[in-house]
């Protein structure tokens, strides 16, 4: 349940007709363990479920040149079990497992001529019989299938820039089991399958990126807006280091970042958090901690002069600016969210209103303006509708920015999108599987609280606000153009 | 295991883990029947001061006359962006916008539906917005040119994802001329078709309010809501369309290539499904669920992706309509493993139909259903708006009083006999999009081709 000082009150004393208040402020309580696991627990007792989230603070931004993907493909390894999950006897596997992997090693060393035909096809037959002895012992997608059984929701995980999240949500009286297998996967996990995965993952690239015309879009334009910081690589990595990843980087990577102390959960719903506790430390509290992550040093050198990227791609065209903006937790960033919010939330927006509606030079055209932890990008995206071009919406886009930087917005438009951010806030507190996602999101990147300050903040940003971050982020010379060209 | 020890009170598996009872009672929407005829349902909630409604008519792009495709989508687009006799386009928007209000419009298969969400202290307002959107809609051509400006440019986009292109061509294979077989927002040139007085005839039709079915939830106090409905709503009671009639059955198998220049194959495989309320749905499910739709716990998912490494994404789907629906298997994989995927798609179909399925299969699929059953309540608008679709499929009142008494009764025997008389391999649609002459073995191995060739507005033979 949502707690915030007088509604508690109103609803324990009112009348069933009486209006609920605007919540403002979601009561998280916080707990942290002496290894240094940071514990969110929200009350919420709507329906007999739990919604339990657990993210580590790493994603593609901790990740080197060489092996860029590494997040992303630990946390498809995280799926395969551990020394008690998946596997029918850890202790015949694992001599198996290791023999796996130095065929492996062998054959690449191979293929860069270091040993004869006659013995390459000697390894892969070796390696074909010991991975089928591996796959004799192993208990296939364990994990999934006890948390499916046992009536998950949402089971899934998701790396981003900043953060990799392990979603699950369950019905009440099943969350020890969840507590059981995340900290058994915290501590014991076994990369089994690797080399089958890896090969899972590359086919993702291919229809994600490959195959897709936005997700190839955005990655050219993080790729050529940011030329030293490691946001400009895909989260996904790119394919050749995908290929070159092996097993005992993985392990390093995990030891390194997957530590109580670099992990947040997040358990919303109906949980009585003395309860949460005690589990939390009966299964989190023995795991060791480790030594800290390295910091992410590189900082993004300011921008001298426009970029712009032409992508050729078998689809039909589109565009985006995108413009360097900071990280959470800046007062520019709120101001950034309200410009957001009227540019591109809405048919009264004014992306909608000018260039879909009045112009109709695009069919599309929105603005956002993500969070992160590290300073990033604010982007206009934009669809053309023909017989306008990329370069007529990059004209009438521009002429949005000008109008920005030179006229205040007027009060109507700013309490509009003050009442809008406010009401989406409401939205999102309906559902326990909403808030675990949003309390750990802002936990990753910046701290909780911030979301208890956020709606205050948006009301204090001014339209004098507004004007002054158009013309501070909003420049040429900080731009970044994108434009997919196909079968124009 | 060194944390086994350490951790006192830690079972060695999460199997020998105890369970703890659930106890939970569902809440129970109201029905009654408005003064028109309409269904409502109501569940006040008054934890969060929010409040939404959510109605489904008869009206969905299955009405769509031949030559006029998207008609139905069309008509529900502009009935909420065209004014009304009371509200210009713009008023409508600002006022909805300016208090954060929305209302929105959608069209399927089967249904159109308008939805309304907003802050409870602007229930008033905004229902009485949403009523006169609903019956006093006046398709302001303005607003009609800029809506078919939008289609157009989407159909002259839609070749652009080869997963949309897949799924467009594979419905249209199956369904040909049937009414399930175009596109909701429309065909190439259909747009140029359809005029203003189409939209007006469509919404007298098909949008009558008295034959809707509507549910709200929230913070809002329930006399007062059901009065103004009921007043602005009326009694004028409006026939019903008369149903689809039901689709055909096609019967042998074909293959059908497109080519397009892809890093992956993207494969389809499937036929006709089943109507939603078909009583073989609880055992369907459960055999669906092992065979491609339980993701990591089903059979595809386990021999493509993780025994083979071919696929990222491989799945099985029976969607389900007020008439026949579709089952399909979806998968994309690298153009040189494209056959053998196939093959194993098409082998584990037969395999359902030929070899009963594990008891821990089916227990397992049966407990996910029953175990997952509360997070059919999570939220008060979900709970209506279920009750809302369940009404518009023609279920029973109790179905979910005895899903899980009828998910429990699914046996393997009923999975076998289901599998036997939904599933056929042997004349399934099969559809290959990707990059030409890179397939090993050759395509022909499923049968003769069929070329279609992908053009600017569309695809042709």
């Amino acid at each position: 349940m949502l707690l915030w000082i007088f509604l508690a009150l109103a609803l324990l004393s009112a009348p069933a007709s009486t209006r609920a208040e605007t919540p403002l402020r979601l009561d998280v309580i916080e707990h942290r363990l002496p290894n240094g696991l940071t514990l969110l627990m929200l009350e919420h007792h709507r329906a007999p479920i739990v919604s339990c989230s657990l993210f580590y603070r790493v994603g593609s931004a901790n990740e080197e040149p060489g092996t860029t993907g590494i997040s992303h493909l630990l946390e498809h390894m995280m799926f395969k079990g551990t020394r008690t999950i998946g596997t029918k006897d850890y202790a015949r596997e694992e001599p198996l497992l290791r023999k796996i992997e130095e065929l492996h090693a062998r054959l690449l060393e191979s293929g860069q001529g270091r040993e004869d035909a006659r013995s390459v096809t000697g390894l892969k037959d070796e390696l074909a019989h010991a991975e089928r002895q591996a796959d004799s012992l192993t208990t296939k997608n364990e994990l999934w299938k006890i948390l499916t059984r046992e009536g998950a929701e949402g089971l899934n995980a998701q790396t981003g820039r900043d953060s990799t999240q392990y979603l699950c949500s369950l019905p009440a009286n099943r969350l020890e089991l969840w507590m059981w297998l995340e900290s058994d996967r915290m501590r014991n996990a076994v990369f089994r399958e690797f080399y089958r995965e890896r090969e899972v993952i590359l086919e993702e690239r291919r229809l994600t990126i490959d195959d897709s015309p936005d997700g190839a879009f955005s990655e050219e334009l993080f790729a050529t807006a940011f030329i030293a910081h490691p946001y400009r690589w895909p989260i996904i990595g790119w394919a050749s280091d995908i290929e070159h990843i092996s097993p005992e980087m993985l392990r390093s990577y995990y030891r390194r970042y997957y530590a109580p102390n670099n992990a947040i959960v997040v358990i919303a719903g109906d949980i009585r958090p003395d309860n949460v506790i005690a589990l939390a430390n009966r299964y989190f509290g023995p795991i060791p901690s480790q030594p800290p992550p390295p910091p992410i040093v590189t900082r993004e050198p300011e921008q001298r002069g426009k970029r712009e990227a032409y992508l050729k791609f078998d689809a039909s065209p589109r565009i985006a600016l995108a413009y360097h903006k900071p990280a959470v937790g800046a007062d520019d960033d709120i101001a950034l969210n309200v410009l957001e919010n009227i540019l591109s939330s809405g048919r009264t927006s004014r992306l909608y209103k000018n260039l879909v509606q009045r112009k109709k030079v695009a069919v599309a055209a929105a603005a956002s303006c993500p969070p992160s932890k590290h300073p990033s990008l604010f982007i206009f995206y934009s669809i053309p509708r023909r017989p306008h071009t990329t370069e007529d919406v990059e004209r009438a886009l521009r002429e949005e920015i000008e109008t920005l930087a030179r006229e205040p917005v007027s009060e109507w438009e700013m309490q509009k999108a003050r009442n809008q951010i406010e009401a989406d806030f409401v939205r999102e507190c309906e559902s326990a599987q909403n808030l675990a996602s949003l309390i750990g999101t802002y936990e990753s990147i910046d701290r909780w609280k911030y979301l208890n300050c956020y709606i205050p903040k948006i009301r204090a940003v001014t339209a004098a606000d507004v004007m002054r971050v158009a013309n501070t982020y909003l420049k040429d010379e900080h731009c970044t153009k994108t434009v997919i060209r196909g079968k124009q | 295991m060194l944390f086994g020890c350490a951790a006192r009170g830690r079972q060695a598996h999460p199997s020998r883990l105890p369970i703890p009872p659930l106890t939970f009672t569902p809440p129970e929407p109201e029905r009654l029947t408005l003064t028109c005829g309409a269904a409502l349902y109501l569940l006040p909630d008054h934890t969060l001061p929010l409040f939404s409604l959510h109605a489904l008519a008869r009206a969905g792009s299955g009405y769509d006359p031949p030559g006029k495709e998207g008609l139905a989508a069309l008509t529900a687009s502009v009935m909420r962006t065209g004014g009304t006799r009371h509200a210009s386009p713009d008023e409508l928007d600002l006022q909805l916008e300016f208090m954060a209000a929305d209302i929105s419009t959608g069209t399927n298969d089967d249904a159109s539906s308008i939805s309304l969400s907003c802050l409870s202290k602007d229930t008033e307002k905004a229902l009485g917005l949403l009523c006169d959107i609903l019956l006093n809609p006046v398709f302001d051509n303005e607003k009609i040119d800029l809506r078919r400006g939008q289609v157009r440019e989407a159909i002259r986009r839609r070749n652009d994802e080869p997963a949309e292109i897949a799924s467009r061509e594979f419905t249209r294979l199956v369904y040909g001329s049937y009414p399930y077989g175009h596109q909701v927002i429309g065909e190439p040139g259909s747009m140029d078709r359809i005029t203003r007085e189409d939209l007006i005839a469509f919404h007298r039709d098909y949008l009558q309010p008295s034959g809707m079915i509507l549910g709200v939830a929230g913070d809002f106090d329930r006399d007062t809501v059901v009065r103004m409905l009921n007043d602005a709503l009326g009694s004028a009671k409006a026939a019903l369309p008369p149903p689809l009639p039901p689709a055909p059955d096609r019967a042998e198998r074909t293959v059908t290539y497109i080519e397009k220049d892809t890093a992956q194959a993207h494969l389809m495989v499937g036929h006709a499904g089943i109507r939603r309320d078909n009583p073989d749905y609880f055992p369907l499910m459960v055999m669906n669920e092992i065979l491609g739709a339980g993701t990591f716990s089903s059979r595809m998912l386990e021999r493509i992706r993780v025994n083979e490494g071919l696929a990222y994404h491989v799945a099985t789907y029976f969607t389900t309509n007020v008439q026949t629906g579709l089952f399909y298997a979806v998968c994309q994989t690298k153009e040189k493993t494209a056959t053998e995927a196939l093959s194993l798609i098409l082998d584990e179909m037969e395999r359902m139909r030929t070899e009963r399925v594990t008891r821990e299969e089916c227990d397992r699929a049966k407990d996910s259903f029953i175990n997952s059953f509360v997070f059919h309540f999570t939220t008060a608008s979900q709970i209506v708006a279920q009750r809302v679709d369940m009404e518009f499929f023609g279920l029973p009142a109790d179905y979910l009083k005895t899903y899980i008494a009828r998910v429990s009764a699914v046996t393997d025997e009923d999975v076998l006999r289901v599998a036997r008389t939904y599933l056929h391999p042997e004349r399934a649609t099969i559809l290959v999009l990707g990059k030409k002459g890179e397939f090993d073995p050759p395509l022909e191995k499923f049968g003769r081709i069929n070329a279609l060739k992908l053009t600017e507005a569309g695809s042709e033979k």
